[in-house]
């Protein structure tokens, strides 16, 4: 392990030089498991299971994103039943072929966000707007109230949660068709 | 669907339901029927669940799915069932053996309904009896499906304007006669302002032009300047009386729409203090402080600006059109032609410029958000030397607003010009016909020009009319709002007849209570618990265990689902809520001050409390010496939260306080927390003093707070699971053992097991 921490990039904003803790790093906490130690697979069917090689087994385990939107596709935290900390997996490619699917079905299982592919029409009523959109699992429609349930992630990337709590988000509204665009461009 | 609690049964469609009652087994009954917006690999489809007494089976909404083996799951095979939350969905588990089997999922729009449900099928498979009661929430107005924009809300589309009038007309009511002076004012007003234009007609028709009418027309002096001076004069009077009445007019309808709002806000704030906590659970204070300001507010500016403006133009539109057919009927009906324009044109643009509008005034909050944010964190800002990024973030929020601006005048800037340039079109046909009927001298100058000022006067108002919809229904809406408020019922009320109790001895019993926040979710299952009066119970358990719901449930916050709790066996229900309130006394970790001096906030509850038994209540509390120390004594101001006192002098002025209200039943929750040791040890003594013959219930997760209680009880889950003195629990080595030790382990933390008196000391006899 290093002693260094890697600062989120923000645009605009001048990256802070490394810092270099002299004692934080050493007292912090071990880290569980790592991906290279680990297997996770399904047993039975429904529960999937970790053992650490040539060690124990954790009967339950439940993988979590440890930051799902900025950084979906890596940090995933395995959890047990107490959700407590297990094992913790950096990087996807460092499990063995198997662990990863599981993984990655179980995190395509938890996290529902659907991406919008087209706008059909936003209206604007009361302070409310009704959005009819396709996404990848469907067409939908959906509300929002407010300015505060509208999100731009980046310039181009909108992440939407409606009044009930479900989740949307257009990747990069300036790749959708040129009536989606308008109707974000004018609307949100 | 049914409202039998049951039984859950929507309507299938009619393959689905062939399907369904194929499929049933004989003396096999449906007991919940219900569509899914999700499927198992989370597409948005319709998918149904359909529980018999026997079995679970998955639908497609076609009717395929249950003759496939993994689409049934019998009952015999399976233990139980509980929804489980995801991240934008959720769904019901099965467990089947060591599994949870995922029966089906869920988007959140349907969470409350499928947590309803969930229970049911726990149940089934329990075989206990079914309840699934519980209310799911209106996601659709019920007239024109619109979803709504909260649930149970309300559609702002459907609001009923008129009889949102009627009843804002009513509390109007009571100034009846100020309100017909002012119908009478504007009708007055309305033909003042007519009379101007018609005067100047005479001046250049009979004056001016051909001055010999004046006297072969008239009876008056031949004297053409007479006249002038007659008519010039008339002139002014009718402007200084419509000058006069506008100033009377805009007065009282400030004063009527001023003092409806006032009637209205207080009808508002008197159910929001008497609404219960069941009902504030479940919104943010912010919407309804902004109930409280914003909705009163667009009605008030409706009713003092909305309502009269609309009444005069009006009468005033009625009066010139009039007069104008009378003139020149012709020529009326050609200026009528940029009236449709005027108002469709004025209804599209006010539609980008509300945009415009909203922008800016979004980009303008999060830019003053951002300055109290930075202003507010100036210590953390400094610290970690960010002055220059917040500088950054400003900028580019500046910048942000000026755009907001600059687009919003722009939009604004055409907006104008275009009405001017319709209205002058108006005026272009009226020049061009006129003009041409006054030189065939089938027209005087003078009508000629009375037209043109009667057109100035209307177009003027017409412009507004497009927005009349946003404005009525903005307000309307906003009414709406309050008015939801104004008549939801107090949950928790009393019965008819409620048991007065004016003394209580302070035993409490709670049996088999059951109690859920949110229907499904027990937070509290099978409470047995009987307290002496005057006994010290010490409530003990992990964050989320149930011990504040416990002791909420006491104070009648809310009311308990199942089961009974009694106070001097007396069912809590039945007793006066104000007398049950009087009984019992809250010392919380924070607790809350109102702006005034020490002595008011020690008096609150009993403000006719002297400034001796003030002082009395503080000595018992330990807080008086503290307090003689400042140098403004007990008229020390203090304000919303306290600012000016340390924790520990708020916990003992919130002893006082708890003391002078001199409550049979005291609940103290976790009051002792976060002070020094000294402090701790002055609180103690001040709760000591408090808990003397009173009920008390006491949480605490530092378990030395609790070495005087009588009994400790040990939460886990929303169950009681030990119950005894610290010695029988630590005997058990059950739960307590454990939080003790765990506590000891990881902190140097005072044991609840070390010796009484001291209570700096630990369970070894170390001072700590």
């Amino acid at each position: 392990m290093s002693g260094e921490i890697e600062m989120p990039e923000e645009p605009g904003v001048d990256a802070p030089d490394t810092f270099e803790f002299e004692t934080g790093i050493e007292n912090a906490p071990v880290e569980p498991y790592q991906a290279h130690e680990i297997r996770v697979f399904r047993a039975p069917a429904h529960t999937v299971r970790m053992t650490v090689t040539g060690e124990r087994s954790y009967i339950r385990v439940r993988p979590v994103n440890a930051s799902p939107m900025a950084h979906s596709d890596r940090y995933v935290s395995l959890l047990d039943i107490k959700n407590e900390e297990v094992a913790f997996i950096r990087d996807m490619n460092d499990l063995d072929e198997e662990s990863r699917k599981v993984i990655e079905e179980e995190l395509a299982h938890r996290y529902l966000r659907a991406t919008i592919e087209c706008v059909h029409s936003i209206q604007m009523e009361y302070g409310v707007t009704y959005w009819d959109v396709t996404t990848d699992r469907g067409k939908r429609e959906f509300v929002i109230r407010g300015h505060e349930n509208t999100h731009w992630a980046s310039d181009t990337r909108l992440l939407l949660t409606d009044v009930d709590g479900n989740r949307f988000e257009v990747i990069d509204y300036t790749q959708l068709d040129p009536n989606s665009v308008r109707l974000i461009e004018t609307n949100v | 669907m049914t409202d039998n609690t049951t039984t859950y049964e929507e309507r299938m469609p009619d393959a689905l339901a062939d399907r369904c009652r194929e499929a049933l087994r004989e003396g096999e009954s449906v007991r919940i029927a219900a569509a899914t917006d999700l499927t198992e690999d989370l597409r948005f489809e319709e998918r149904w669940l359909v529980v018999t007494d026997q079995r679970l089976m998955r639908f497609e909404a076609n009717g395929a799915g249950a003759a496939n083996g993994n689409a049934t799951i019998e009952f015999s095979d399976a233990k139980s069932a509980a929804v489980e939350e995801l991240v934008g969905s959720g769904r019901i588990n099965v467990v089947i053996g060591n599994e949870e089997v995922e029966v089906i999922r869920y988007t959140p729009s349907e969470r409350a309904k499928f947590a309803r449900i969930a229970r049911g099928i726990d149940q089934l498979i329990k075989k206990e009896p079914v309840n699934m009661q519980g209310e799911v929430d209106r996601t659709r107005c019920d007239r024109c499906r619109r979803l709504l924009p909260e649930p149970n809300g309300i559609c702002s589309a459907c609001t009923n304007r008129l009889a949102m009038m009627r009843r804002i007309a009513r509390y109007a009511l009571p100034f009846k006669g100020r309100l017909a002076l002012m119908v009478f004012l504007s009708l007055l007003f309305t033909l003042a302002e007519l009379g101007p234009p018609y005067i100047m007609r005479i001046i250049i028709d009979d004056v001016l032009v051909e001055p010999g009418a004046a006297e072969a027309g008239d009876a008056t002096t031949g004297d053409p300047f007479t006249f002038l001076y007659l008519l010039v004069g008339a002139y002014a009077v009718v402007r200084l009386v419509s000058f006069v009445l506008e100033i009377f007019k805009d007065r009282l309808s400030v004063w009527l729409g001023g003092r409806v709002i006032v009637s209205v806000r207080e009808d508002l704030y008197e159910n929001l203090s008497r609404l219960s906590m069941k009902f504030y659970n479940k919104r943010q204070v912010g919407s309804l402080i902004s109930r409280v300001s914003n909705d009163t507010e667009s009605m008030m500016w409706f009713l003092v600006d909305g309502v009269p403006y609309i009444l005069t133009n009006l009468l005033l539109l009625v009066g010139i059109l009039v007069l104008l057919f009378v003139t020149s009927w012709q020529l009326t009906l050609l200026v009528l032609i940029p009236i449709p324009l005027l108002v469709i044109g004025g209804g599209f643009f006010w539609v980008r410029l509300i945009r415009a509008f909203r922008t800016k005034y979004y980009r303008w909050g999060k830019l003053v958000g951002m300055a109290g944010e930075m202003l507010s964190s100036v210590r953390v800002v400094k610290t970690f030397v960010q002055e220059k990024r917040e500088m950054r973030r400003f900028r580019s929020s500046n910048e942000g607003v000026f755009q907001g601006d600059y687009e919003s005048e722009k939009e604004a800037a055409v907006f104008f010009s275009t009405v001017s340039m319709l209205t002058s079109s108006g005026l272009i046909l009226v020049w061009f016909y006129g003009g041409s009927a006054v030189i065939d001298d089938t027209f005087t100058p003078g009508a000629l020009m009375m037209f043109i000022a009667y057109l100035w006067m209307m177009y003027e108002p017409l412009r507004w009319f497009g927005e009349l919809n946003t404005w009525s229904s903005r307000a309307m809406s906003g009414a709406e709002k309050v008015f939801e408020i104004v008549d939801t019922p107090a949950e928790t009320e009393d019965l008819d007849d409620p048991v007065e109790m004016k003394d209580v001895r302070g035993e409490v019993e709670f049996s088999d209570v059951v109690f859920a926040y949110e229907a499904g979710k027990p937070v509290l299952h099978d409470i047995n618990l009987h307290v002496q009066p005057g006994e010290m119970i010490g409530l003990v358990g992990k964050s989320g265990s149930g011990k504040t719901t416990m002791t909420n449930l006491l104070c009648r916050f809310y009311d308990i689902d199942e089961g009974g709790l009694t106070i001097d066996g007396v069912p809590i229900r039945d007793i006066s809520l104000e007398d049950l309130r009087r009984q019992i006394g809250v010392v919380l970790q924070d607790s809350y001050f109102f702006s005034g001096s020490v002595a008011e906030n020690i008096r609150y509850s009993s403000p006719d409390a002297s400034i001796e038994q003030v002082m009395r209540a503080a000595r018992t509390a330990n807080a008086h010496d503290f307090i003689c120390a400042k140098p403004d004594g007990y008229d020390t101001q203090i304000g919303e939260n306290g600012k000016e006192l340390s924790g520990g002098e708020k916990q003992r002025i919130a002893i006082a306080r708890a003391i002078i209200h001199d409550p049979r039943i005291l609940i103290l929750d976790e009051a002792t927390s976060s002070v020094d040791t000294h402090t701790e040890k002055l609180i103690q003594e001040a709760i000591a003093n408090l808990v003397k013959g009173r009920t008390t219930f006491a949480i605490a997760h530092r378990l030395s707070t609790l070495r005087r209680a009588d009994r400790l009880v040990v939460l886990d889950a929303g169950k009681i699971v030990e119950t005894g003195t610290h010695e029988e629990l630590l005997d058990m080595k059950g739960h307590f053992y454990r939080m003790v030790e765990t506590q000891r382990a990881s902190t140097a933390v005072m044991a609840v097991g070390g010796s009484r008196g001291d209570p700096n000391r630990d369970a070894n006899g170390h001072k700590s």
